[in-house]
C-alpha cells in the first residue's frame, strides 16, 4: 500500500468537493444559476455573517453545557475516588456519538461515494482506495468528537492544571479518540451493506442518532439546571446526593469501560488509575490492534461491498416505495386523487427523498417528545411539576404553557425552506398547468399538517397532564392554529421570495439556509405581536381568558395577511422569469 | 415563416423574442422569429451553446423573454402560462423527478396534475409502458432507473395527459436505438393525428429523416428556417447531407482542418 497514493486520494476528494466551501458559503445564482440578482448581496452577506456568529455561539453554548455535566461527573468521581470519571464520561459519550454516526456515515463514505465508480477502474489497490475512505471518514468524525470530547479536556485542565501529561494526554485522546468508535462503526456499515444487499438505510440511523444527539443536550441541559442554585453557580451538595445515589452504577461503569478509563488517565498526571505514560503507552497499543483487526476485516470485503452497494442502487426496491400498494394493473394504482392532495404528496415525496430533510423535519416535530422523554427519565419532570403547583393556579398558566407550545412550533424551518428544499424539481413544478395558488395552499396545508397537528396533540396532552380546565381548549386550538397559519405563511413567503435552489448538499438547503433563520426570526416576532395584542386587552380591563381571546384574533387576522403575502411571492415565483 | 403566419395555422409561434441573461452582455437568444405549423415535426438545430435550450424554456413558460411574444395553441407564454402549460408535452434535456417515487405513481401524479380520468389512464399508461417496454419496472423507484429509462418515464409522461404540442430537448440522448426508433415513431404518429412537436437535436441524421421543417439557430439568432430541401437550394449543395450543411451554415464547415488537427494531436 502505497502512503503516497492514499494522500492523494484524499487530497483529491477535498479538492474535488471542496467540503469547506459549501459550508461557509452558498451560491450566490438562483433559480437557474444564471440570473444573479446583485441587489441585497450585501444585505445577504452580512446576515450570513450574523448566522456564522450565531452558530459559533450556539456550538460553543452547546460545548459550555457539555463541560458542566463532565465537571459535575468529575466531581462524583472526586466524592467516590475516581477523579478520572468525567474525562472518562466525555470520551465515553464522544465514543458513542461518532460511533453512532459513523454507522450512518460509513456505506455512504466507504461503499457509496459518486466518485467511486470512477476511483474502482483507475489502476489502484483496493487497500489503497479503501485506507483514503477510511481517512475521509475519520478526518469528517474527528471534528464531531472534538466537539463533544474538548470540554472534558478544559474540565481536567480546570481541576489538575496544565502538564505535560495533559498536553500530550490531549493531543493523543483528540488522535486516537475517534479512532476505534470509526472503525467499528465502518464495520457495522459493512455488515449493514452486506446485510440489507445494498439497500439504503440511512434515515432510520440518522433519525435515531439525532434523536440520541438531541437527547444528550436536553439532558445536558436538565443537569445544569439540577446541579447548579438559583444563581446559576455548581452546587456541589446535590452532586454529593447524586454521587450517593449513583455511586455503585458509576463504579461499574468504570470498571466496563476500561478504553476509556485507560484513555483518561493519560490525562492525569496524579490521581489516574494508570500512569499517564503507561496509560498512553497502552492506548496506542489497543488503538494499532483494533485497527490492524478492523482493516484487515474491512478490505477482506471491500470490493464485495462496493459491488453491492452499486448493484443495489439500481435493483428493485418495492417495499421502500412510497407507492408500494399502487402496482402496475392494479385498479386502485389509478385513483385520481384531487390536486390539493397529489401536491401535499408531493410535498412529503421531497422530504422522504433526502435523509437530512427527513430528520430535520422529524427532530423538529418530534421536539417536545423528547423532551418530555429526557426530562421524565432523568426525573426533572417530577421536579418540574412539583415546582409548579403555585403557578397552576394562576389565571395565566394556560396562556404560559400555550405559548410555550406554539415557540416549540413557531421555531421551524419547515415552510420558511419548503421552496429550496424541491431544488432543481421547483423548475419541475413551475412547467406544470397549475395555478400558483394551488401550489402554495400545499405548501401551507403540509405544513399546518405537521406542525399544527403535533401541536394540538401536544397541546390535549398538556391539558390532560397539568390539569388546566377544558374550557381553555378552545381558545388555544385556535390560537395554535392561526398563529402557525401565520408564521407558515410568512415563512413560505420569504422563501419563495429568494428561494435556494441551486444547492449541492441538501443540508444547504435547511440547516445552512438563511431564510430558515428567518423563518425562525418571524416565528417569535409573530409570537410578540399576538402576545402584545394579548396584554393590551388585558390592560384595557379584560379577563385574562377574554384577553386570549382577543389574542386568536389578532392571530386570525395576521393569518390571513400572511396568507395574502405568500400568495403573491407564490405567483411571481411560477412564473416564466 | 410569413407564409406559415399568414395562413394562421400555426401551433407555435415565436415573434421577435429576445432572452438576455442577467449580468451577460450578448443575449441568449436574439430577435426569434419562428412559426411552426399544426401536424408538422419541428427540429430546431444548433451547436451547443446556442440558444436552443433557452427557446425551449420560454416555450414552456419557465424563463420570460425581455421582449417579443410567444405563443403556443392560442396561449401566450406569460399572460397564459397555465392554459400554456395544459395543452404542452414537455421532456426536459435532463430528466429530474421526485425519486423515492415510483415510475407509476409519478405517472400517476403528473395525471392528477392534468385532471386525467381514471377510466382514460389506466389505458393509456398501460399501452405506453408497453410500447416503451417499461412495464416491468413501473413498480420500481425512480432512482433504481438507468437515465434511458427516466427519458423513457419523462417521454411517457408527457404523452399521458394527450398534450396538442409535444416538445422535447434532446430526446435521443441516453435512448438505445430501439427505443430512440420507437420515440421517432411515436413523434411521427403523434403527428399524423394533427398535433405538432417541437424538438432540439444534436444527431443530424434524426434531424434529416424526422423533420417536415428545421431550424437552425447559432449564437441566439437564427440562421435558417424551412424544409431540407430549401436548405440545400439555399446552400447550392443538393447532394450534401444535413450535417455538411449545417457545419456550413454555423461556420463549423472546415472539416478537413479539423481532420488534420485531431490527427496532430493523438500523434
Amino acid at each position: 500500500m502505497s502512503l503516497r497514493v492514499v494522500l492523494l486520494l484524499v487530497r483529491t476528494y477535498y479538492l474535488g468537493t471542496r467540503p469547506w466551501e459549501q459550508l461557509f458559503s452558498r451560491s450566490a445564482s438562483r433559480g437557474r444559476g444564471v440570473e444573479t440578482k446583485h441587489t441585497a448581496t450585501t444585505v445577504r452577506r452580512i446576515g450570513y455573517v450574523l448566522l456564522s456568529i450565531l452558530l459559533f455561539f450556539s456550538f460553543v453554548m452547546v460545548m459550555v453545557m457539555f463541560g458542566f455535566n463532565y465537571y459535575s461527573f468529575q466531581s462524583i468521581g472526586r466524592t467516590l475516588g475516581y477523579p478520572d470519571i468525567g474525562a472518562m464520561m466525555a470520551q465515553f459519550i464522544g465514543a458513542v456519538i461518532v460511533f453512532l454516526f459513523s454507522c450512518m456515515s460509513a456505506p455512504s463514505v466507504l461503499y457509496r461515494g459518486k466518485d467511486l465508480s470512477l476511483l474502482m477502474s483507475v489502476p489502484i489497490r483496493r487497500s489503497e482506495l479503501l485506507a483514503s475512505r477510511m481517512v475521509l471518514l475519520y478526518l469528517s468524525m474527528a471534528s464531531l468528537y472534538f466537539f463533544i470530547v474538548f470540554p472534558g479536556i478544559v474540565i481536567v485542565y480546570f481541576v489538575t492544571g496544565i502538564s505535560v501529561p495533559l498536553f500530550l494526554g490531549a493531543v493523543l485522546t483528540l488522535l486516537l479518540g475517534p479512532l476505534v468508535p470509526v472503525l467499528l462503526g465502518s464495520l457495522f456499515g459493512m455488515l449493514i451493506t452486506r446485510l440489507m444487499k445494498g439497500r439504503k438505510h440511512k434515515s432510520l440511523i440518522e433519525v435515531f442518532s439525532i434523536i440520541v444527539m438531541m437527547a444528550l443536550i436536553i439532558y445536558s441541559q436538565s443537569s445544569i439546571m439540577r446541579f447548579t442554585d438559583g444563581s446559576g453557580l455548581f452546587e456541589g451538595s446535590a452532586a454529593d446526593d447524586l454521587g450517593r445515589t449513583y455511586g455503585a452504577l458509576f463504579e461499574r461503569l468504570h470498571h466496563a469501560l476500561t478504553l476509556f478509563a485507560c484513555q483518561a488517565s493519560m490525562l492525569f498526571s496524579v490521581g489516574g488509575r494508570l500512569n499517564p505514560y503507561l496509560a498512553a503507552a497502552a492506548c496506542i497499543v489497543m488503538n494499532a490492534v483494533l485497527a490492524l483487526v478492523a482493516m484487515f476485516l474491512l478490505e477482506a470485503s471491500y470490493g464485495r461491498c462496493v459491488s453491492i452497494a452499486l448493484s443495489g442502487e439500481g435493483r428493485s426496491r418495492r417495499r421502500e416505495t412510497a407507492g408500494a400498494t399502487e402496482r402496475f394493473g392494479d385498479r386502485s394504482a389509478y385513483r385520481p386523487a384531487s390536486l390539493r392532495s397529489t401536491l401535499i404528496r408531493k410535498e412529503w415525496d421531497v422530504v422522504r427523498g433526502t435523509s437530512s430533510f427527513f430528520v430535520e423535519i422529524i427532530g423538529e416535530v418530534c421536539v417536545p417528545i423528547i423532551l418530555v422523554v429526557v426530562y421524565a427519565l432523568s426525573g426533572l419532570l417530577g421536579e418540574l411539576s412539583e415546582g409548579l403547583g403555585a403557578l397552576t393556579v394562576s389565571p395565566w398558566f394556560p396562556a404560559a404553557v400555550s405559548g410555550i407550545l406554539l415557540l416549540m412550533s413557531s421555531f421551524t424551518m419547515i415552510s420558511s425552506t419548503s421552496v429550496s428544499r424541491e431544488g432543481p424539481l421547483f423548475d419541475l413544478c413551475r412547467s406544470w398547468p397549475i395555478p400558483a395558488s394551488v401550489q402554495v395552499d400545499a405548501k401551507l396545508v403540509f405544513h399546518m399538517l405537521l406542525m399544527y397537528l403535533s401541536h394540538a396533540v401536544y397541546l390535549l396532552v398538556a391539558v390532560f397532564l397539568l390539569g388546566i380546565g377544558f374550557e381553555n381548549l378552545p381558545w388555544m386550538l385556535a390560537l395554535g392554529f392561526f398563529t402557525i397559519l401565520g408564521t407558515g405563511a410568512l415563512s413560505l413567503a420569504v422563501d419563495y421570495r429568494r428561494p435556494l435552489l441551486d444547492w449541492k448538499i441538501p443540508q444547504q438547503a435547511m440547516k445552512r439556509n438563511f431564510n430558515g433563520l428567518i423563518g425562525m426570526g418571524i416565528g417569535l416576532l409573530y409570537l410578540a405581536v399576538v402576545a402584545s395584542a394579548v396584554l393590551l386587552a388585558y390592560l384595557a380591563g379584560l379577563t385574562p381568558v377574554a384577553s386570549m381571546y382577543v389574542g386568536c384574533a389578532a392571530s386570525a387576522v395576521g393569518a390571513f395577511a400572511s396568507r395574502k403575502i405568500a400568495l403573491r411571492q407564490g405567483r411571481s415565483a411560477y412564473l416564466p422569469r | 415563416m410569413e407564409q406559415v403566419r399568414e395562413s394562421g395555422d400555426f401551433a407555435i409561434a415565436f415573434d421577435h423574442v429576445t432572452k438576455r441573461y442577467d449580468g451577460k452582455e450578448t443575449p441568449a437568444v436574439e430577435d426569434l422569429n419562428l412559426a411552426i405549423r399544426k401536424g408538422e415535426i419541428f427540429g430546431f438545430l444548433g451547436p451547443n451553446g446556442a440558444g436552443k435550450s433557452t427557446t425551449i424554456r420560454m416555450l414552456v413558460g419557465m424563463l420570460r423573454q425581455n421582449s417579443g411574444t410567444i405563443t403556443a395553441d392560442g396561449f401566450d407564454n406569460i399572460v397564459s402560462s397555465v392554459g400554456l402549460k395544459r395543452c404542452l408535452g414537455y421532456v426536459p434535456d435532463e430528466p429530474v423527478f421526485y425519486e423515492r417515487m415510483s415510475g407509476l405513481r409519478h405517472i400517476n401524479f403528473i395525471c392528477d396534475l392534468y385532471g386525467v380520468p381514471q377510466r382514460l389512464r389506466k389505458e393509456r399508461i398501460g399501452k405506453l409502458a408497453s410500447l416503451f417496454e417499461m412495464t416491468e419496472v413501473l413498480d420500481d423507484p425512480i432512482s433504481s432507473y438507468s437515465h434511458g429509462m427516466k427519458q423513457k418515464l419523462g417521454v411517457i409522461a408527457a404523452l399521458v395527459h394527450d398534450p396538442m404540442i409535444l416538445v422535447l430537448d434532446e430526446p435521443m440522448v441516453g435512448l438505445d436505438p430501439r427505443s430512440s426508433f420507437i420515440l421517432k415513431d411515436v413523434m411521427r404518429e403523434f403527428c399524423r393525428k394533427g398535433r405538432t412537436v417541437f424538438f432540439s437535436t444534436h444527431v443530424m441524421e434524426v434531424a434529416e429523416r424526422l423533420c417536415d421543417r428545421v431550424g437552425i439557430i447559432s449564437k441566439g439568432r437564427l440562421l435558417f428556417e424551412g424544409t431540407l430541401e430549401e436548405l440545400k437550394l439555399r446552400k447550392g449543395g443538393e447532394d450534401a447531407t444535413l450535417e455538411e450543411l449545417f457545419l456550413q451554415m454555423t461556420g463549423q464547415a472546415d472539416v478537413a482542418g479539423l481532420a488534420k488537427r485531431t490527427e496532430e494531436v493523438l500523434e
